[in-house]
């Protein structure tokens, strides 16, 4: 870049101070100026360009316009060769710019019909100019003073051929230029916002370009050819050309400068709902209307905006920039959507995402709190819905079974009594049989409550043990497989346990099936249970249901829970209770 | 006495009806629940209906519905409504709309076959008959304590006996108090409660117990 720096400095001095020779008609003081400076100016934009945004190839662009510019001097320079160069190439800034233009402001072709025009304008310039080389022999023919050195393309002569060749050159010129000037006013009337804040001084700096133009084609036209290069009155108009580009350019980068705005109007935002405030800043600060972003309230849920419709990533990708925020897992939780404009300034949108990323997350953050904290008091009410549910059956059991048993017991006993003291023998022996087998079934009923409240089993011999007495009173075929550790923490065993002869019994009770099989393996340091019968399905979800509870009780030890219960193909649970000790 | 029986556990149904037709008394019908019991009672009127409150199919006071309703057809049947525990919420209603012939005790009283069958034979005859245990819950009521905070020991304990269908001589016999003492004191609780006097022996009871369960 360096090197270049020096060169360019070379040239725009050689411009200045090389001497006229006879052949080149001498142009006044305040015409080389100005010649020189147009040049410079190229060299310089394309210099700040280049540094700027090194991928962009306007910057190069406009340095090799400048150089293309400069090579006029050539014909300065005593020399067939030098003289050559400098016929050929001298119109190839024009074809540079055009390009400059049709590229603008992404720096490369995007798509066929640009590239036939770049392809187009390169070959009408130097191909037509090559053509009329051809039959041009500049030591006798007409060119500036006369006397010049010898044209090495000339392999013909045939002035008037020349002639309407340079004709023909100088039209095409000058409506390549106004084609130009027209592809630009379209390209700015289709374009979005935020590049047409890009495209406007480039815009309006191809108005002034043409016009310079076509001045000085028109000054040229039908005149012996070559004329005076330096003092052409259009060629200030050309300045126009770096002073658009650059300030298009410019303006992209004043957006960084909104970015400290952006920062400080992010932290006074409210701690609102709503999230219409973030996405104006947004658009304020792009100055890309069409700005956008979404987040997610959870991680499985979709991709919401500000008015709370879904992004669809595919499409936007297809339209619009898009810049994923995600965590430090790698969970995108939400994106930035933008003007693909934008990437032209990588950074800005990068520093622009940052700065938003921890009011999006914030939000997040407070949206899943919030859910988390509804989830936790619902299932707080349920949990104690279940509890005084479940003190309201131990009473009922122990009031309808137990108690009345007791009771009646005590009034046999006092028949027997009764009998015992008045001698009556016949009956006594009947009443005592009656009462020890109250007392038997009191036993039996005693267990099995016991049982449902905890089976001992489970405490004393784990999880396989108890599935397995499951297993042997039941009625149903039941199928067991299970790969699981001795012991797991008893509150998974408990949770586990419940699940399964919760399970069992509604497969019994209400799905009326006839196959059960229960599987439980360790998944990592997950407990996973799956039980799964043929009965009738279609079970549901509803307060104070079975299912409800089960999931209540498995939410409790921060498991999952999910059932699969299409109607009439049978139920499938599956529990994953976390064993972490 | 003719007698039929509504009540759900069969231990305890069972337990009774031996008790019932060991003393001599005719088990016409039984019943686990109070679907078929009004029909049954219409078409063979018994002495008394003995069942119990909780009953299926909910398990919390089919027994006391089933007992209104019967009342209602047969103002001077005996029901004999039998709880495993103090259970009063629709207990006023039927004591209220009961001109005597209502008995409402705890299932432990059965094992006590005297005091039992001298409350069955009460009954029969018209009284109401309510269980002590009963009677204190209600004393107990929140509701009822500033009133009942005006009583003396002695009218407390005359109320007490009142509620449970005592005459004045057998609530004098008990508090080994003079008949004029005795009437004295149960003036006074009338007074206090506000409650007017009425000479109809059972209808102290029930103008008593309704007022307290207000």
């Amino acid at each position: 870049m360096i090197a270049l720096c020096l060169v360019g400095l070379g040239v725009s001095v050689a411009s200045l101070v090389m001497p006229f020779p006879p052949w080149v008609p001498q142009p006044d003081k305040i015409s080389l100026v100005l010649f020189t400076s147009c040049g410079s100016a190229f060299l310089l934009g394309g210099l700040l360009i280049s540094l700027w945004r090194p991928k962009n190839k306007i910057g190069v662009l406009m340095i090799a316009a400048s150089f293309a510019w400069f090579s006029v001097n050539l014909f300065r320079v005593n020399s067939n060769l030098a003289f050559t160069v400098a016929a050929f190439s001298y119109i190839l800034y024009l074809a540079i710019i055009e390009h400059m233009f049709i590229v603008f402001p992404y720096g490369y072709i995007r798509s066929a019909t640009d590239r036939t025009l770049v392809i187009g304008t390169y070959c009408w310039c130097l191909g037509l100019n090559a053509l009329g080389m051809l039959v041009w022999d500049s030591s006798h023919d007409d060119c500036f003073n006369g006397g010049c050195p010898r044209n090495l393309l000339g392999i013909y002569r045939d002035p008037a051929l020349n002639m309407t060749i340079g004709r023909v050159l100088c039209d095409g010129s000058c409506l390549l230029m106004t084609g130009t000037l027209f592809l630009v006013a379209f390209r700015w009337r289709q374009a979005t916002v935020a590049t047409r804040r890009i495209m406007t001084p480039v815009a309006l700096g191809a108005i002034p370009v043409a016009a310079g133009t076509l001045i000085d084609q028109g000054i040229q036209y039908g005149t012996a050819w070559p004329s005076d290069l330096w003092s052409q009155p259009g060629q200030w108009l050309l300045l126009a050309v770096p002073a658009s580009v650059l300030l298009g350019l410019l303006r992209l980068r004043l957006g960084h400068a909104a970015l400290t705005e952006l920062v400080v109007q992010l932290s006074a935002l409210s701690q609102g709902e709503s999230l219409e405030p973030l996405r104006q800043l947004l658009r304020k600060t792009l100055h890309d209307p069409t700005a956008d972003f979404g987040y997610r309230y959870s991680k499985s849920a979709p991709l919401l905006n500000a008015d709370g419709h879904v992004i669809d990533l595919v499409m936007a990708r297809s339209r619009q920039g898009v810049h994923e925020l995600a965590d430090a897992d790698g969970t995108v939780y939400g994106v930035l959507l933008y003007d693909p404009i934008l990437d032209e300034d990588p950074r800005l949108v990068r520093a622009v995402v940052e700065a938003v990323k921890f009011t999006v997350q914030n939000k997040r953050l407070e949206a899943e709190r919030q859910a988390r904290l509804k989830e936790i008091q619902a299932l707080t009410v349920r949990m104690v819905t279940a509890t005084d549910a479940e003190r309201r059956r131990i009473e009922r059991n122990l009031h309808d079974g137990g108690q009345q048993t007791l009771l009646a017991l005590g009034f046999l006993l006092a028949l027997c009594h009764k009998k015992a003291s008045d001698g009556d023998l016949s009956t006594l022996l009947e009443l005592l049989n009656n009462a020890s087998k109250m007392t038997r079934s009191m036993v039996d009923e005693l267990r099995d409550f016991c049982r449902g409240m905890h089976p001992t089993i489970l405490s004393e011999a784990g999880l396989e043990a108890a599935l397995e007495s499951l297993r042997q009173r039941t009625s149903l075929d039941m199928s067991l497989d299970l790969l699981l550790p001795e012991r797991l923490p008893a509150l998974a065993e408990t949770t586990a346990y419940f699940v399964a002869s919760e399970a069992l019994a509604n497969a019994t009770k209400h799905a009326h099936a006839n196959v059960v099989t229960i599987r439980a393996l360790m998944e990592g340091a997950e407990l996973v249970v799956e039980i799964k019968d043929d009965g009738v399905g279609g079970a549901t979800f509803h307060d104070g249901g079975g299912l409800q509870g089960l999931a209540d009780r498995v939410a409790a030890v921060h498991g999952q829970f999910q059932v699969h219960s299409p109607e009439g193909d049978g139920t499938r649970m599956t529990v994953r209770i976390p064993c972490a000790s | 006495m003719r007698i039929i029986v509504a009540e759900d556990h069969v231990f305890f149904r069972e337990g009774l009806v031996n008790v019932l037709t060991d003393f001599g008394h005719d088990v016409i019908a039984q019943f686990p629940d109070t679907e078929m019991l009004a029909e049954q009672v219409c078409a063979d009127v018994p002495d008394l209906v003995i069942l119990d409150v909780r009953m299926p199919p909910t398990h919390t006071t089919e027994g006391l519905k089933a007992a209104q309703q019967i009342r209602a057809s047969f103002p001077e049947m005996g029901i004999l409504v039998l709880s495993a525990h103090v259970e009063t919420q629709y207990l006023g209603k039927l004591i209220a709309d009961s001109p005597g012939y209502i008995g409402y005790i705890l299932k432990d009283r059965v094992a006590n076959f005297d005091e039992f069958f001298r409350f069955t034979r009460d009954i029969i005859e018209g009284k109401s008959v309510i269980d002590q245990t009963v009677v204190k819950d209600l004393l107990n009521r929140a509701n009822n304590r500033a009133a009942l905070a005006r009583l003396t020991d002695r009218e407390r304990k005359v109320l007490e006996l009142m509620a449970t269908g005592r005459s004045n001589k057998a609530i004098a016999g008990r508090l080994s108090l003079s008949r004029r003492s005795v009437e004295s004191a149960v003036s006074d609780v009338f007074n206090k409660l506000d409650l007017p006097d009425r000479e109809d022996d059972q209808r102290r009871v029930l103008a008593v117990i309704t007022y307290l369960q207000s």
